[in-house]
């Protein structure tokens, strides 16, 4: 439930916050963390490509 | 149970790409771009080789080549300057009227109390919020880390990528190659570079004026359709 995420008295919503294992908390972590490595894959990518001289 | 188990499953899934559409939007059409200039660019790239005489590549050549390289690192670098100097400059420079500005008279770092930082942080709050020092300090200031992070990191592949293209070109004609650091005082590393600056100033600097008379309703990047031209800092 949304509403257990945004009310901090529930035993769901503290373990969710500390774990992320709620479901909905996880996908968000997920994202982070999608985008986070495509731009340091890219920006390493390129660097190396340029640095190696290719 | 099983048609059960199902069902949870789709409802998840259904659930995930509602929550996340914004992001996964944008990451769908971003790969599907970077597609598009990885053919069109292997295509020119080709073109240009013909012309000169020389051998045609494989696509897998080319999107391993510093010519590819160059060209997507110099717009990410730009994207995530105007991002960081857009974060950056609102928090205290203003703009009356518009929904990208704070309200005027906010101008600032503001308050712990209006921040939720230190022992005004609530429960919810992220851990570096709620402590004090230097990890509050990094934590405060993360966006904007990361994003300057980011800009540094692509510019300097753009300035590699670069670098080795232009050597390449240097030796074609028979010239010696140059150092990095000579290269990155050239002409056509700044032309590279500023031609993708003057585009993004000008595009977020032309938003924020343009959403003081304009609206899209239902966006939080504009004012609710009937406020006030001169209501400043109030998202739709």
């Amino acid at each position: 439930m949304v509403t257990d995420l945004h009310t901090p008295q529930t035993s769901l919503a503290r373990r969710s916050v500390l774990t992320g294992a709620h479901p909905t908390l996880r996908a968000m972590r997920v994202m982070f963390l999608v985008w986070v490595l495509v731009i340091v894959a890219g920006i390493t990518y390129f660097s190396v490509i340029g640095l190696t001289h290719h | 149970m099983g048609s059960a188990e199902a069902t949870a499953s789709r409802n998840r899934a259904i659930r995930f790409v509602r929550e996340n559409s914004l992001s996964l939007f944008f990451l769908v059409i971003f790969l599907a771009a970077l597609t598009g200039q990885a053919i069109a660019g292997h295509e020119l790239f080709n073109q240009e080789q013909l012309a000169h005489g020389e051998q045609p590549v494989s696509f897998w050549r080319y999107v391993t080549s510093s010519h590819f390289g160059q060209a997507v690192m110099e717009n990410w670098q730009s994207e995530y300057l105007q991002f960081a100097l857009f974060a950056l400059a609102t928090v205290w420079l203003l703009q009356r009227g518009s929904p990208e500005s704070k309200e005027l008279g906010k101008s600032g770092l503001e308050s712990d109390q209006v921040q939720k930082v230190g022992r005004h942080a609530h429960p919810r709050s992220p851990r570096w919020a709620r402590v004090e020092g230097i990890r509050r300090t990094i934590y405060s200031n993360s966006l904007i880390i990361v994003m300057a992070l980011i800009f540094i990191g692509s510019w300097f592949a753009q300035s590699v990528t670069g670098w080795t293209e232009f050597n390449e070109n240097r030796e074609a004609h028979g010239d010696p190659a140059v150092s990095w650091w000579s290269f990155v005082g050239t002409a056509e590393f700044w032309e590279a570079t500023l031609q993708n600056w003057q585009s993004e100033f000008l595009a977020i600097g032309s938003f924020v004026v343009l959403t003081i008379y304009l609206r899209q309703r239902g966006s939080p990047q504009s004012k609710p359709v009937g406020s006030a031209h001169d209501t400043t800092g109030v998202e739709g």
